[in-house]
């Protein structure tokens, strides 16, 4: 074992985003979804030679030095449900992340609706009212025309 | 610049924009979405500025530039930050899930002196293009239009 190229991983700083599983060429970072948690194991250590996952992560919580425990690193996230539908839409530490990130002026549409808190499919679906709404008959519901018979 | 504007009152839901996007791009950077069977608007990329997309994104795969969000699919990690981070839900995964879409406004072909293809196939013309000065003069002028008619109704005014 080479001792240098211990994965470390700061579970502090982990957002549990899908980044350095998916740069990973050797797949020793694997991510699962199952029952509203998604987890993330962590290899002990690093066959390849290269830092992909490292310059990958968004929020610096991977080292590939001599610090690492020596043993496989697992991180378990809760994944929040859409505001809307219910359906498993991030994991809390991820929405965070953009909370942080994305401007606060930016986080609520002109209704005041927190969009953050919806998945892309109900966000969509959303913009389409938007769109809808400025139309006088598309707003009103539905009137049933009777043909003559 | 042009923009495409989307008038959800002539959208079918055909989805040929659809068809034609996913021919041109390999996947489909439009979705046509239905509104509780009333009407269907067809939904891409806002291009917003500032866009929250690209200030989220940490590999440098999304970037502003006059106006355009530009995607550099060869730097995207796939975290998935910006398919979160999109106030539209218009960022797109890649089939296999390592990487995102969107709609580039037909790039390759504005080059070329083409228009977008959502646009060419829409038998409505629910999707148009235009210059936004342009479009912005027809709407002032038609809202004067209303505002004399409403004031006179015998004269004859053109929208």
């Amino acid at each position: 074992m080479n001792p240098a190229r211990r994965l470390s991983v700061v579970a502090a700083r982990c957002i549990g985003c899908r980044a350095c599983a998916t740069v990973c060429p050797a797949g020793l970072i694997v991510l699962t979804e199952a029952d509203r948690r998604r987890t993330v194991r962590f290899a002990a250590t690093c066959s390849e030679e290269c830092d992909r996952c490292a310059a990958a992560c968004p929020t610096g919580a991977i080292g590939l030095n001599g610090t690492g425990t020596g043993t496989e690193t697992v991180l378990e996230f809760t994944l929040v449900a859409c505001a809307q539908c219910g359906a498993p839409l991030a994991p809390a530490e991820m929405l965070a992340h953009l909370r942080a990130t994305i401007p606060d002026r930016m986080q609520t549409d002109a209704q005041g609706q927190e969009w953050l808190t919806l998945c892309p499919t109900c966000r969509q679906r959303l913009e389409a009212r938007r769109l809808g709404a400025g139309v006088a008959h598309l707003a009103a519901p539905a009137r049933q025309v009777a043909f003559p018979s | 610049m042009d923009a495409i504007y989307i008038h959800a009152e002539r959208c079918l839901d055909c989805r040929a924009c659809e068809v034609a996007c996913g021919r041109e791009h390999g996947a489909s950077n439009i979705i046509v979405v239905r509104v509780a069977d009333r009407f269907a608007a067809p939904l891409m990329c806002r291009h917003c500025d500032p866009a929250p997309c690209a200030a989220v994104c940490t590999a440098g795969a999304l970037t502003a530039d006059d106006g355009l969000i530009l995607l550099d699919a060869g730097r995207c990690t796939g975290c998935g930050l910006c398919l979160l981070a999109c106030p539209f839900g218009l960022m797109f995964p890649t089939a296999d899930g390592r990487a995102v879409h969107h709609c580039d406004l037909c790039a390759d072909r504005r080059d070329r002196g083409l228009a977008p293809v959502c646009v060419l196939t829409c038998p409505t013309a629910a999707l148009h293009r235009e210059k936004h000065e342009h479009f912005a003069k027809r709407l002032q002028r038609r809202a004067a239009a209303d505002i004399l008619r409403a004031q006179s109704p015998m004269m004859e005014v053109r929208r």
